[in-house]
């Protein structure tokens, strides 16, 4: 890989193409591809036509189980295992076609796309580092995420026992995050 | 008893399915075995089918593709009409992208 394939090197061009067109910030493709952070910036204005965003990714395991969220991280995670299920891809296309099939499912839905590809590789990366992980509702049995230490023996999900004020946000405010 | 009219529409019904699950499959294989909800092994013969072999496949008196969900909580999800509907599909969602191929 390292060895100046230049075949190699053109298919990780345009996989870091593919993943700052999804809206993947600069400090991930920088973890995710053998390129060098020059070229990717390089890439990006080109790309996007200004300089890569600064500043710190979302760090919060707690954004992850929030009502909305919860249900757009489950519904990701769900699309994600079944994949690396039933077919051998790397982490990294995995992410990308669940990406993809994900956006899909929330114009299919008329929903807000609310996890940023930055927030779903966030969560892929928690959920192998066992901060996430997935417990099964005893009602629906559907998957969804959860805490490390949360209790799950009888979890019930947000959507089998919706929150009295679930849904109801203010726009923008209340959908970020308070960084912990 | 079923008419030849039927029949016909069977046969029509499968190879169109066929077809497409060809061309999803050609795609994207892991997207299409996601959405075709079948596993490895069966992806592969689909993939592989000529177009003689599909039409002998699909000339039969059965329907080939089933309907996916057996699961009440999945259909109470989708086929209710509520206001909510958008937060409906999508613990429908949910609950389809758990349920695996039984032979993956």
């Amino acid at each position: 890989m390292r060895g100046k394939s230049v075949v190699a090197d053109a298919r990780e061009v345009a996989r870091a193409t593919e993943l700052i067109e999804l809206g993947m910030r600069l400090q991930m493709l920088e973890s995710e591809t053998p390129l060098s952070r020059e070229r990717l910036t390089k890439l990006y204005k080109e790309l996007k036509g200004k300089s890569p965003p600064k500043g710190m990714l979302p760090f919060s395991t707690d954004w992850f189980v929030t009502w909305m969220p919860n249900i757009h991280s489950s519904l990701f995670m769900g699309i994600y295992q079944h994949l690396i299920k039933v077919s051998e891809l790397d982490d990294i296309d995995a992410l990308i076609k669940t990406y993809r099939l994900y956006l899909e499912q929330c114009s299919a839905m008329d929903m807000e796309v609310v996890l940023s590809i930055t927030r779903a590789w966030r969560l892929v990366r928690f959920v192998d580092a066992k901060m996430l992980r997935l417990a099964t509702c005893t009602c629906c049995h559907g998957e969804f995420v959860v805490r490390e230490y949360d209790l799950t023996r009888h979890y019930v999900c947000g959507l089998c026992n919706v929150p009295s004020r679930a849904g109801k946000k203010r726009p923008v405010a209340e959908a970020l995050p308070v960084a912990a | 008893m079923i008419d030849e009219s039927m029949l016909a529409e069977i046969r029509e019904a499968n190879l169109t399915y066929l077809i497409l699950a060809q061309r999803m499959l050609r795609a994207d294989r892991a997207q299409g075995m996601f959405r075709l909800g079948i596993g490895e092994e069966v992806a592969g013969i689909v993939e592989a089918l000529s177009t003689a072999q599909m039409i002998k496949v699909a000339s039969t008196n059965m329907l080939m593709c089933k309907l996916r969900f057996d699961d009440r909580m999945v259909w109470n999800l989708i086929a209710s009409n509520d206001d909510d509907l958008a937060i409906k599909k999508a613990h429908a969602a949910i609950l389809v992208a758990r349920t695996l191929p039984e032979a993956a």
